[in-house]
């Protein structure tokens, strides 16, 4: 079972900022749950999922932390202040981003993350044909990494992510501009992803997040307006629509 | 064709001392040598299809700069005879000095655009790591490399997205030159935010400063007779130019 998620009395605030990103926030994300963060933009997605994987206080040296973020049976007070990879793994919002941008083909492109753990040769070979394989890329292992459509280097950066085999995934919108096809593929990738690795994206609309997740907390303006299972979410949805596109669902 | 990458280095030495210490006439020859090879070479890199058309387009306004460079320097270093050419009395001593310093040039930057488009990134890497370079420069050498490419495709972008707002990115050249610092800032500040959340993605991938990066294709990179033969050629050219007054 993958580990649980629990942040307590969270405050974050980036330097200079006029007011705080998170103040007195709580969530409680079960262990092994694929858990949809979902709110308006503004509403602090990105910025929890930069605090999880240990990003925000390793790359804002000088924001300003408070509280207690627990994540499995390790607790950071205040929070992770190293990036936490490989034990929990981040895939960015935008994959071109994620994409090395050192090497020519999408086979290489995924070692890359393995050489930086400093896996032999034969092991990286090894996992990179299992992870080709799981995520339908083993025709695109000989292309450029920068050759692919959209949805194709989605799934891209996300296996240089998966191949570490994290025990929590957080991804930032994953299904951001994604056409219907590659989100159905993208949904189908995190829904074979085994409970021994918690799941946690964020989302501003629910149209994903209702296909792939079991856990649903809603953020509002740094606070969490919702916490519960998919059914008592989709119970509430009709009270959500001044924060989330609702037409069609409800 | 020479092709491992030392080769190509020592090729280029020998063009870069020719532009330092040889005369003006043996660096435009070796322009004009440069743009043959360039024009026969097939091993440029598949990769940079776009640097590659960009090119000619780059070439010509390096030469559209010396001849500026020519003009300027004919017209404010007043030796020697005084020539008129459509209006703009023109002295043969800054010609003389303008042409040889735009040759110069012109033959810097064309022997490193020769050698960058005919370089793979893998193999530049690869070279600058075994040659002991510390990874943290390879890899700032890496992602520049890739920040150049994208530049073009950036710009590209940025212009449409000008033009879609009204601006006059087509227009007379004063307000296309206007527009285009609508461009810069655009371009700047999206090269300064993604070098940030590149690095973060490194980061993220589980790279430590240090560690030490592996290249496909990285071997081979020893010198042989040609490189050599480059490499002697080019002292030989700073031989001559001490030797000769």
């Amino acid at each position: 079972m993958g580990p649980s998620v629990v942040a307590t009395d969270l405050t974050f605030r980036y330097f200079a900022a006029s007011r705080p990103v998170f103040s007195a926030f709580r969530v409680n994300i079960p262990g092994g749950s694929r858990c949809a963060i979902l709110g308006p933009a503004g509403a602090g997605k990105t910025t929890l999922l930069e605090i999880l994987s240990g990003a925000a206080a390793s790359h804002y040296k000088t924001a300003i932390a408070d509280g207690r973020v627990t994540i499995g049976d390790k607790t950071h007070i205040p929070i992770p202040h190293e990036v936490l990879f490989p034990r929990v793994g981040l895939v960015l919002q935008d994959p071109s981003v994620q994409i090395s941008g050192i090497r020519h083909t999408v086979r290489s492109e995924i070692e890359f993350t393995l050489e930086n753990l400093g896996m032999g040769k034969d092991v990286r070979a090894a996992k990179v044909a299992r992870i080709l394989e799981r995520f339908s890329l083993t025709h695109l292992a000989d292309r450029h990494p920068y050759r692919l459509s959209g949805g194709e280097m989605q799934r891209v950066a996300l296996a240089s992510i998966v191949v570490a085999e994290p025990d929590l995934l957080l991804l930032d919108e994953p299904a951001n501009a994604l056409d219907e096809r590659s989100r159905n593929e993208l949904a189908g990738i995190l829904r074979s992803i085994s409970p021994a690795t918690t799941i946690v994206f964020t989302d501003y609309t629910p149209e994903f997040a209702l296909e792939t997740a079991d856990r649903f907390v809603l953020l509002d303006n740094s606070t969490t307006r919702f916490e519960g299972t998919r059914d008592e979410f989709l119970t509430a949805l009709s009270t959500f629509s001044a924060l989330l596109p609702t037409e069609g669902i409800v | 064709m020479a092709h491992s990458i030392n080769d190509k280095l020592s090729i280029l030495i020998f063009f870069l001392s020719i532009a330092l210490a040889g005369p003006a006439e043996a660096a435009l020859i070796s322009v004009i040598v440069l743009l043959i090879t360039r024009a026969l070479a097939p091993p440029f890199r598949p990769l940079a299809q776009a640097s590659r058309r960009r090119f000619l387009p780059v070439f010509l306004s390096l030469v559209l700069l010396a001849c500026l460079m020519t003009i300027v320097n004919g017209l404010l270093l007043q030796e020697g005879e005084v020539f008129t050419v459509a209006g703009l009395s023109l002295y043969e001593g800054g010609i003389r000095f303008g042409v040889k310093t735009g040759a110069r040039l012109l033959l810097i930057a064309t022997s490193l655009l020769v050698f960058f488009g005919s370089v793979t990134i893998p193999h530049l890497a690869s070279s600058l790591q075994h040659a002991g370079l510390p990874t943290q420069i390879v890899m700032t050498v890496l992602l520049t490399v890739y920040f150049l490419e994208t530049i073009p495709e950036r710009i590209t972008r940025i212009f449409s997205a000008q033009e879609a707002r009204g601006a006059p990115v087509r227009s007379r050249v004063d307000r296309r030159v206007r527009s285009f610092l609508s461009i810069l800032a655009p371009l700047i500040l999206s090269g300064i935010v993604e070098s940030i959340e590149r690095g973060t993605a490194l980061t993220l991938r589980g790279y430590r400063a240090g560690t030490r990066l592996e290249f496909e294709g990285g071997g081979e990179s020893r010198l042989s007779g040609v490189g050599k033969l480059f490499i002697v050629l080019s002292f030989f050219v700073f031989i001559l130019a001490w030797v000769l007054p």
